[in-house]
């Protein structure tokens, strides 16, 4: 089911809910955030491994997929993206959420666990950059030359890792990147080189899980383990693969690890075999 | 959510959940509800299904979402009904699909099949009975001159709760389970499920059997009331191409009793090996 929901400053926030659950039980809501210059289309894959027990919501952040696009202009801050999300609990989920994001969405979903905790019960950050990637100026200046869709294809066997087909690679490239308004791209990217939420790790009280890959082009698993080491209780799940975005190439697995991650956190625990921190 | 425009004044709705890589083949999967419900019954199957294939939940002409009818006695009919699947198969798909239904939803697959043996690829038929034994028709009388009567008189909410609990619940069900299926099923006009219990008071597949080409799978509960050894019987040696496989129970509603257990058939059977 679509909805929108209109923010003060009008932007319009597309939502679309998929819920197979039980009609007459109040099941618990799993909001799920896209990355940069993406969709909810990217989380498709994902949404048959939750809705049964889960009501989950996709949103489209502002500025891209069928949310309002911003201008080039538009001041991008965490103030505005954590505003939106607190839009979407409190006023659709009404209740606290189990919460996950993907690449820039997962580094919002851990600053919004860490900001909100009442409205969180557990925070899910797939190869989340808790500091943003180097060489975003050079994307700007591939964009600015060539357009989104040049951009797109040359970036995409890094995303999606090598095993990725180019049927795959073309989905990705003409129907989620490449439909990204430029304006509400460009403005975004000349935000994200500023972001940097170590210091809020430590603030995420709920149970967390991060999932990294060993291959990623963008980051080593020693460097997210660093800053991994400091949320409290927080599990760091390792995927063989050499796609940065784990949640797009790898979706099922992806899941799975997130669904057992879920199912023990119904009473606060963590996966015993994957590497926990002290709590 | 699409409809489709089935006459100048009906519309019959399905609903379409589609997950699949876009990038890769989609196979589609029809599910097909019974007598008096609607697509929204089958949300159990949903999450185990969608990773498969595109599900497709036609609500027949009249219930759910689909648009009203004008005249119940001739814009109902299993012809209508089996014309809207086609039409709905077309918009939707330029090769064959995969087809289950259960109960009387199964009963328009076996026409389906039978007439349109180009559009089905697989069939597969859930508590599904080819006819109404006498037995059953005195059951769903519950003391009334006939099924039809008693729907009248004791009122469609009343009526689907006393024959749910004698036929298609077990005495073990969630409760909630029972209450919402009372409270959803009632939600219908009371003149197309009447119509529709007439519908298939008097349906007798067997003349369509002998035509199914497609591979066919039967989901039956063990000592079904509405579909017994029989009609099993029937299906076995008319059908061509048939495995039947059991659900242990009693009760008619094993899609969503045993909702897992069905899933696991089902996917056996379509996915290839």
């Amino acid at each position: 089911m679509i909805h929108s929901l209109k923010r003060p400053d009008g932007c319009e926030l597309l939502l679309e809910i998929d819920d197979f659950t039980n009609p007459w039980e109040d099941a618990p809501w799993l909001v799920m955030v896209h990355g940069f210059a993406e969709s909810r289309q990217a989380w498709r894959a994902w949404v048959p491994h939750f809705a049964r027990d889960f009501k989950v919501l996709r949103l489209d952040l502002r500025g891209f997929g069928e949310s309002t696009a911003m201008s080039e202009t538009f001041p991008w801050s965490m103030e505005v993206i954590m505003d939106d999300l607190q839009d979407v609990v409190t006023s659709v989920c009404k209740a606290p959420v189990h919460l996950i994001g993907a690449k820039s969405g997962g580094t919002f979903a851990l600053e919004f666990a860490a900001r909100f905790p009442d409205l969180v019960k557990t925070v899910v950050g797939v190869t989340p950059p808790v500091i943003a990637a180097q060489g975003v100026e050079g994307w700007i200046r591939a964009i600015k030359k060539d357009g989104v869709l040049a951009w797109a294809r040359s970036t995409m066997t890094g995303r999606l890792g090598s095993q990725v087909s180019e049927q795959e690679i073309d989905w990705w490239v003409n129907v989620i990147q490449g439909k990204t308004s430029e304006p509400s791209l460009l403005g975004y990217l000349s935000w994200i080189p500023s972001l940097d939420i170590r210091q809020s790790l430590p603030k995420i009280l709920s149970p967390s899980l991060v999932i990294t890959t060993t291959g990623s082009g963008l980051r080593s698993v020693e460097s997210v383990r660093a800053w991994h080491a400091t949320i409290k209780g927080s599990t760091l799940h390792v995927i063989e693969g050499d796609a940065w975005h784990a949640a797009g190439a790898y979706p099922d697995v992806c899941a799975q690890i997130v669904r057992d991650f879920l199912s023990l956190n119904a009473t606060h625990a963590t996966h015993a075999t994957h590497a926990t921190n002290g709590a | 959510m699409p409809f489709v425009k089935v006459s100048q004044t009906i519309d019959v709705y399905y609903d379409k959940t589609d997950f699949l890589d876009p990038w890769r083949e989609k196979p589609i999967l029809i599910l097909q509800h019974g007598n008096g419900r609607s697509g929204a019954f089958w949300y159990r199957w949903l999450a185990r299904l969608s990773k498969h294939f595109v599900v497709i939940r036609p609500d027949m002409r009249g219930v759910g979402q689909s648009g009203k009818v004008g005249d119940v006695n001739t814009d109902i009919s299993i012809e209508h009904c089996v014309s809207d699947l086609v039409a709905i198969i077309k918009a939707e798909s330029h090769r064959a699909v995969f087809y289950c239904g259960e109960s009387m939803g199964g009963i328009l697959g076996i026409v389906l099949a039978s007439k349109f043996p180009e559009l089905i690829q697989k069939l597969v038929l859930v508590a599904t009975p080819v006819f109404i034994s006498e037995t059953m028709k005195a059951r769903y009388a519950m003391g009334h001159g006939s099924r039809l009567d008693a729907m009248k008189k004791m009122g469609i909410r009343q009526w689907v709760l006393e024959t749910s609990v004698l036929t298609r619940f077990p005495p073990d069900c969630e409760p909630a389970l029972l209450n919402w299926y009372v409270d959803e099923f009632a939600k219908g006009q009371p003149e197309v499920l009447v119509r529709y219990s007439e519908l298939v008071n008097s349906a007798n597949a067997s003349v369509f059997l002998p035509q199914i080409a497609s591979p066919t799978l039967a989901i039956m509960p063990t000592q079904g009331q509405i579909t017994d050894a029989e009609q099993e019987q029937l299906l076995s040696t008319l059908v061509k191409d048939i495995q039947i496989e059991h659900i242990d129970s009693p009760y008619h509603m094993i899609h969503l009793t045993h909702h897992d257990d069905c899933i696991d058939k089902v996917l056996k059977f379509l996915l290839p090996t």
